[in-house]
């Protein structure tokens, strides 16, 4: 069951309407088991039970880690490893044949193979890292253990964010999600206000993209050139409004309940750098990853006598450097690993990223002294103009791998790109790009709401768009919702795209 | 140590590891008041400061600080 369906909108009706009526002690409670029935209904038993297992491991492996400082590390690591191994095991499944298939393309030959099919437990990708996350700040002595398994299960397995996130920390989380919130009528007309957005992203803007990406992309062989670099864009934008609109319904059903989410996105189009860009998409990831594997990695003795070898080698300034630079080659490889075992996503959406910032961290030197020498302004207007389109281009790229099925197709899009074909500014190419004419005006219109909503976010911060859902906007959105969303009988709006992490 | 000769002294550390004279930090002082201490210079500015101290931070230490403020508590505290 995805959000995006009757079934969920009656789901979350009858949740609401029983945790309103029942008494604050037995709220928790019912956001349990809603939770757990979720997971039943999208995931089957099997789900259910693979959730289970991890959420009883870490529960009990916590209270371990707390009775017996002792044995502390051996708990951990036991743990740890066992979840970690079950991701790989339904996730990394296919990886070796996946890599046979591309080195076997590098090398102009053939592989075959049937790829196992192993169906993963709903959500056991974001799960885990919640999970695991949580069990490190408890041998770290940051978190005192949850006693309760019911509590500890619901924190991994909250319903609104447990399938797509956001990433969640055990501190941040549980006031809210523990508080067992009174009835409050601003929490529903601004949890309401959120979900409507977020719809509107996926079913007015996200769905009609994807028609455009589909086309194209299903036959890059035919549609070249100018048809591509549009595809291109329109699958950044596909993307973002898709993962963007379902945390938007997460966070809205969230606050229904009164419970706080964290933002998962800040704009991430606004960004100058393709740094910064990771620091305002998919942010809880990123924050994972930085406090538990960066900064632990470069934390060693290892990698801090690479800095004491880098500052000899190449000065005090680059040469340390060199175990950031190593660290973040690690850590982006690992972050692509997490969306899947296929290469497309090692580098798409990992690599190829932290080459990029590792190129950036080396060329500072070079980047003061070409500001110093051409006397360019670096928050001059244009200057930061050209710096987003710049950074959209760089990430946009790695979302092309990203969205590919093997390099091979991602080689044959980005060598197509460059055919010359301008057939789409003709009225036959753009109508043949997969919307009518009509449809691309809607997508337009709702592509000025989406930047106009960005730009009051960017300058006014996310509170105060929250705040500025009045009645008759949230009449407008509905309406926008009904009237030009793709839903209903014959139509299924596609999955999520993250769901399938 | 004082309160103070901490502070002093992490400004001498802080003023090294960001090759910044002018810098002086405070309680309130936090990553955005310094341009170049990003998530990629946090690991260097608290080894420096370990060293400089000859202590050793926790790691959930190293992910909760939220101001210079709480990095000299700890400080005053591993040091009593």
């Amino acid at each position: 069951m995805t959000f995006v369906s009757y079934e969920f909108i009656g789901f979350m009706g009858a949740a609401l309407a029983i945790y309103y009526g029942c008494r604050q002690r037995f709220r928790v409670a019912v956001l349990f088991a809603a939770s757990a029935v979720l997971l039943w209904l999208s995931g089957g038993p099997e789900s259910v039970a693979a959730y289970g297992f991890s959420a009883v491991t870490v529960w009990a492996g916590a209270l371990g880690i707390e009775s017996s400082r002792k044995r502390a590390a051996v708990i951990y690591w036991c743990i740890f490893t066992l979840n970690l191994a079950l991701l790989a095991l339904f996730q990394y499944v296919n990886f070796f044949g996946y890599t046979m298939k591309e080195i076997h393309w590098l090398m102009g030959t053939e592989w075959e193979w049937e790829p196992v099919s192993l169906i993963a437990p709903v959500a056991v990708s974001f799960y885990t890292l919640t999970l695991t996350g949580y069990l490190t700040e408890v041998y770290w002595g940051a978190l005192p253990a949850e006693k309760s398994l019911m509590r500890l299960g619901l924190f991994g397995g909250f319903f609104p964010q447990m399938a797509m996130g956001p990433i969640a920390r055990y501190d941040r989380l549980a006031p809210s999600l523990f508080a067992g919130s009174a009835f409050d009528k601003e929490n529903l007309f601004q949890g309401f206000s959120r979900i409507l957005w977020g719809l509107f992203e996926k079913l007015v803007i996200s769905e009609r993209l994807a028609m455009i990406v589909n086309t194209v992309y299903g036959d890059y062989q035919t549609y070249t050139g100018s048809f591509l670099v549009f595809g291109a864009v329109c699958f950044a934008f596909r993307l973002y409004t898709d993962f963007a609109g379902a945390i938007d319904i997460a966070s809205g059903c969230a606050r229904m309940f009164g419970v706080k989410l964290e933002e998962n996105f800040r704009q991430p189009f606004y960004s100058r750098t393709v740094a910064e860009f990771w620091r305002r998409w998919h942010i809880t990831l990123g924050g994972w990853f930085k406090d538990f594997l960066m900064y632990p990695m470069l934390k060693t003795g290892g990698f801090q006598s690479l800095g004491a070898w880098g500052k000899k080698r190449f000065g005090k300034k680059q040469g340390k450097k060199i175990p950031v630079i190593g660290a973040l080659l690690i850590v982006w490889f690992l972050l692509g690993l997490w969306h899947g075992g296929k290469w497309t996503f090692i580098i798409g959406s990992g690599l190829y990223h932290g080459i990029l910032m590792s190129l950036a961290l080396a060329a500072e030197p070079a980047a003061k002294k070409f500001y110093k020498n051409t006397g360019i302004r670096q928050d001059h207007p244009l200057w930061i103009l050209f710096q987003r389109a710049r950074t959209f281009v760089l990430v946009g790229a790695g979302f092309v791998l990203f969205r590919s099925d093997s390099l091979e197709m991602a080689w044959g899009i980005f060598s197509n790109m460059f055919s010359g074909d301008m057939g789409l500014f003709s009225g036959e190419g753009i109508r043949s790009a997969g919307l009518l004419p009509a449809d691309l005006a809607v997508l337009a219109a709702a592509m000025a709401v989406l930047w106009l909503v960005s730009y009051k976010k960017e300058h006014g911060g996310e509170d105060a768009f929250n705040r500025s859902f009045t009645q008759i906007r949230i009449l407008a959105l509905l309406s926008a919702v009904l009237i030009f969303g793709w839903y209903g009988k014959g139509y299924d709006p596609s999955a999520f795209i993250y769901a399938q992490f | 140590m004082t309160r103070q000769e901490v502070f002093t002294r992490l400004d001498e550390v802080f003023q090294d590891v960001f090759d910044n004279e002018e810098i002086h930090v405070s309680d309130e002082t936090t990553a955005e008041d310094i341009e170049d201490w990003d998530s990629l210079e946090h690991i260097s500015l608290i080894v420096a400061v370990e060293n400089a101290f000859g202590i050793k931070f926790g790691m959930g230490q190293v992910t909760r600080m939220k101001n210079v403020g709480e990095m000299a508590d700890i400080i005053l505290e591993k040091l009593g």
